[in-house]
């Protein structure tokens, strides 16, 4: 022991305890950074709706007042609601069977009918209400002119100006996000469970419902409630078809606050305080669903090949069904586009004489409108830089917090989901109070825009990255350590080219929907510094009806690069089969 | 190539002391095993000298360079440790080939070039898998991924290599084979390791010494054959091997030896200084210490049991008896064939060396 205790040791010099200096200060730098997105904003909003104008520091409690003796609040509320339950109720009802169609039986094209499941990653909301907007004018929308001519019939077949037309345009752009969790949640469950059910006595029918969508109960719930929380938060649909029609809802009613002469900045931020409060209760539900979601233990890692139902005749009518939403929802409206980008005026028969392609010559030169190309620029700039912003922030958030535990790892995983439950009109009328005075004074630029769509769009960044992160073991890193690399030296040469994939997707996701923001966009916009979103609605309202289509064409077309560019990213960038 | 020493190692989980106080010499060349169940803190204790995680308490020295210490607050980062380590799951890199992930090591180091193509070349001839440098990981089996893994850890010369259960993702076979491989490449590169597994069969194969772990502390350290003959304690006895345990209690006590009274037999063993006459003691006998027979043998054989067969059952190759006595049950071992069937009667006795006192 004595010698032992003589012997001479060597004590390493510059070593830190605990070790990693780099890596903490880059950890504390993302959750600073993610704090200062998300709840600088939110604080501002809050501090907004007690102060009668925007640069007098003074509390008051006026702008509540006003707000909830308001003539507008009852109707605002009844509205909103009825849409809002409306839409999740008819969405589920619509996604669930399509999901099974798709994850469960034998019928033909699943193909085509999953494409279901990209339609709102490819048409915008917006899309969509213009296009029903023009398909279904009391007077002079298609399908009613289309049934006066054919049945000689005074009466609009459907007025889209209506609350029946808004919950309609409202159901088919959201009913894809209870298929996509649903269909993921049915493929993926264990076939043992039905098997099970089958060996017992059950026919096919009964395992349907006695099993397999008990068992995707927690996708469905999850699902229809992320459709509530859109349908609250979504601007355009309620800006093109409700407000026409004199029905007003939260976002658009928080609209008009601002646009009034003068702006009502703190009634629009006390109107918001709401929202924001039934959003967030509503986004809690939904994680206790998802948290429960594990005690069912259906989706393993393991990839499953699920027992397909012969549905004999029936899988026409499946086909049908199918059909028919991918009608309503994405061919009409496109071929609405497609027609007006080269049509003369709205409304003539198609015929030669009838086409031209002066339209589309203004539009790409730019004679059209200065608006036009402006707005391209715009976006593209700032749906390039936010990705790219968003994509690093959301990398390290994933990072610290798939391989982090304790507090800071709860508060990373809460930080970049609670922009989930802002709707972009609260996010707007936050980021309009805290950027319009130092020390960052930002409104009127560019900035302000960016900075939205950054926070806005995080948790899709996350969401992505993370998918990818949790398949790579940290044994990975471990020994890169161990052969000797530092912590950014492991991260940039083993973590970073094997989340490429996740990353590329990530980015490619928020691209696309900053491309199409509008809901905090069109609170924040100033004269030039318009975005395309923003540019297809002020279009819109002057009626142009070839550039708009042309607009939104553009849009689309630049979307579908952008997700053709990322399977091709992703087939190439892995010859080794990684994932 | 260089040793290591570890004094007094303590992690606590919230309340939970996962490692307790552990002190341990390895020495240099020298192949350790740290054996336990899970939970037991093995791999607590190898992530702590991998430098994966921080000390409560103690300290660890490589050579003469102490890389954690909890006194000194001293905490090297794992890359700066020169260690080698092969993971569980492998931990390749799937996007690299087979020669990157054994070359990533030796470029940190400043090895580049023509001597770093020399080094990769002769660790893949160390594991026989010359053929495959271009290869990606995925395009491997995975007793050819565990050798790519070995490799990597120990391409670069560390001064420790690090075993973290590397055996266990292999299927039955392969895991055989493996230990033997694992055990020469040891032997070959002769780098100081420690090893981790819970599996005993791969302890006992692999190792110079075994430290058995429970509890986050360590029971007995010993070569594997001192560990399976004299075990220190039950646990020890009960982990490695199968053994027949029963509560016996001593009736006497020589220079010579001791008799334990088991039930209705009285054992003969050998004397232990610690258990006094009429004391209780733990008794264990390995099911292939027993003779037996269905004849009753010659008077004065030692330590003889007349029991009743409850169950017989083939192993392939041997058979496993199960007998019941006054006071005890055991499992008899036996090579070749022995006609009995339950309710037989059977005579089986064994040598009083084997039979062996337990501590309580």
């Amino acid at each position: 022991m004595i010698s032992k205790a003589l012997r001479r040791r060597v004590i390493p010099s510059g070593v830190a305890f605990p070790a990693f200096q780099s890596q903490s200060l880059i950890r504390v730098a993302t959750i600073l950074i993610l704090s200062v997105l998300v709840l600088y904003p939110l604080f501002w909003m809050l501090v907004g709706s007690f102060q009668p104008t925007p640069m007098r520091m003074e509390f008051s409690l006026r702008a509540y007042e006003r707000v909830f003796t308001s003539r507008y609040l009852p109707e605002v509320l009844w509205n909103t609601g009825v849409m809002t339950v409306a839409t999740t109720f008819f969405a589920t009802l619509l996604g669930v069977p399509l999901a099974w169609i798709v994850a469960r039986t034998d019928t033909p094209f699943k193909l085509l009918i999953n494409l279901v499941a990209m339609i709102p990653f490819i048409t915008p909301p917006m899309l969509g209400a213009i296009a029903w907007a023009y398909l279904g004018s009391p007077n002079s929308g298609f399908i009613n002119v289309a049934w006066s001519g054919l049945t000689g019939a005074e009466e609009a077949l459907f007025n889209v100006y209506s609350m029946t037309g808004l919950i309609v345009v409202m159901t088919l752009y959201l009913t894809p996000y209870v298929f996509l969790f649903t269909s993921i949640a049915m493929q993926n469950m264990d076939p043992t469970l039905e098997n099970a059910a089958a060996i017992t006595g059950a026919g096919p029918l009964r395992t349907t419902f006695t099993i397999t969508v008990p068992l995707a109960m927690p996708a469905i719930l999850s699902g229809a409630i992320l459709v509530f929380i859109q349908s609250l938060e979504i601007f355009a649909i309620p800006a093109a078809i409700g407000s026409p029609g004199g029905i007003y809802v939260f976002v658009t009613q928080i609209y008009q606050l601002l646009l009034g002469v003068p702006p009502r900045f703190s009634d629009a931020a006390a109107l918001s305080l709401p929202l924001l409060l039934i959003c967030a209760l509503a986004l809690w539900l939904q994680l206790k669903i998802i948290g429960k979601d594990k005690s069912y233990t259906t989706v393993s890692g393991k990839t499953f090949r699920p027992k397909l139902i012969t549905l004999g005749k029936w899988r026409y009518a499946a086909l049908a069904y199918a059909g028919l939403y991918l009608i309503l929802a994405a061919v009409l409206p496109y071929l609405v586009f497609i027609y007006g980008s080269v049509i003369r005026s709205s409304g003539l028969p198609i015929t030669l004489d009838n086409l031209t392609l002066d339209y589309v010559i203004r539009f790409f030169t730019g004679e059209a409108n200065p608006l036009i190309w402006r707005s391209i620029r715009n976006s593209l700039v700032l749906s390039l830089g936010g990705a790219t912003i968003a994509v690093i922030l959301a990398a390290l958030c994933s990072y610290y917090s798939s391989r982090g535990k304790g507090r800071s790892k709860a508060y990373l995983d809460f930080i970049s989901l609670v922009p989930i439950a802002i709707p972009g009109a609260v996010i707007a009328i936050g980021l309009l109070w805290a950027y319009i005075r130092p020390p960052f004074q930002l409104y009127g630029t560019l900035w302000i825009l960016l900075i939205a769509y950054t926070t806005r769009y995080i948790p899709f960044g996350v969401k992505a990255v993370s998918s990818s992160i949790i398949q790579i073991s940290p044994d990975l890193e471990k020994a890169a350590h161990i052969c000797g690399a530092g912590w950014i030296r492991g991260f940039v040469t083993v973590l970073v080219p094997l989340l490429l994939p996740g990353l590329f997707a990530g980015w490619v996701l928020m691209f696309v929907s900053m491309m199409r923001e509008l809901s905090a966009s069109i609170m924040l916009y100033s004269s030039g510094r318009e975005t395309m979103a923003v540019a297809l609605y002020l279009l819109w309202d002057e009626a142009s009806f070839q550039y708009v289509s042309l607009m939104a064409l553009t849009l689309v077309a630049i979307s579908l690069i952008c997700i053709g560019l990322m399977r091709l990213v992703v087939k190439a960038g892995n010859p080794a089969g990684v994932h | 190539m260089k040793n290591v020493e570890i004094n007094g190692l303590t992690k606590f989980y919230g309340d939970v002391k996962a490692v307790d106080d552990i002190y341990l010499r390895v020495n240099q060349g020298e192949m350790i095993t740290l054996l336990g169940p899970s939970g037991c803190g093995k791999s607590t204790t190898l992530n702590m000298i991998a430098g994966f995680e921080t000390l409560d308490a103690g300290e660890i020295y490589v050579g003469d360079n102490v890389i954690s210490s909890h006194t000194l607050s001293v905490m090297l980062p794992p890359h700066k440790r020169n260690l080698g380590m092969v993971f569980q799951s492998y931990g390749l890199w799937p996007h690299m080939t087979v020669a990157q992930n054994i070359g990533y090591g030796l470029k940190l180091r400043g090895i580049r070039g023509a001597k770093a193509k020399e080094r990769i070349a002769d660790a893949l001839r160390l594991v026989r898998l010359e053929p495959y440098a271009n290869r990606y990981p995925s395009q491997l089996s995975g007793g050819q991924q565990q050798r790519v893994s070995f490799a990597r850890a120990v391409v670069y010369n560390p001064d420790v290599l690090l075993l973290d259960e590397p055996l266990s993702n292999l299927d039955a076979t392969l895991r055989e084979e493996m230990r033997f491989e694992l055990k020469e490449l040891q032997e070959k590169t002769g780098l100081t390791t420690i090893f981790v597994t819970h599996d005993q069969m791969e302890a006992m194969v692999m190792s110079d010494r075994i430290v058995v772990m429970q509890a986050g502390k360590i029971v007995q350290i010993g070569e594997p054959r001192d560990i399976y003959e004299s075990p220190a304690n039950r646990f020890v006895a009960s982990f490695i091997g199968v053994t027949n345990f029963a509560e016996g209690e001593v009736l006497s006590r020589s220079d010579s030896g001791m008799r334990v009274a088991l039930g209705g037999a009285v054992l003969a063993c050998a004397a232990r200084p610690d258990i006094a006459v009429g004391e209780k003691a733990l008794v264990s006998i390995r099911p292939q210490d027993w003779s037996a027979d269905t004849v009753q043998p010659e008077a004065g054989t030692p330590n003889l049991i007349e029991s009743r067969v409850e169950k017989v059952v083939y192993l392939g190759g041997s058979y496993e008896i199960w007998t019941v006595t006054a006071g005890a049950r055991f499992r008899i071992h036996r090579y070749g064939e022995l006609s009995v069937s339950p309710g037989d009667t059977l005579y089986h006795w064994v040598a009083p060396e084997r039979v062996r006192i337990i501590p309580n």
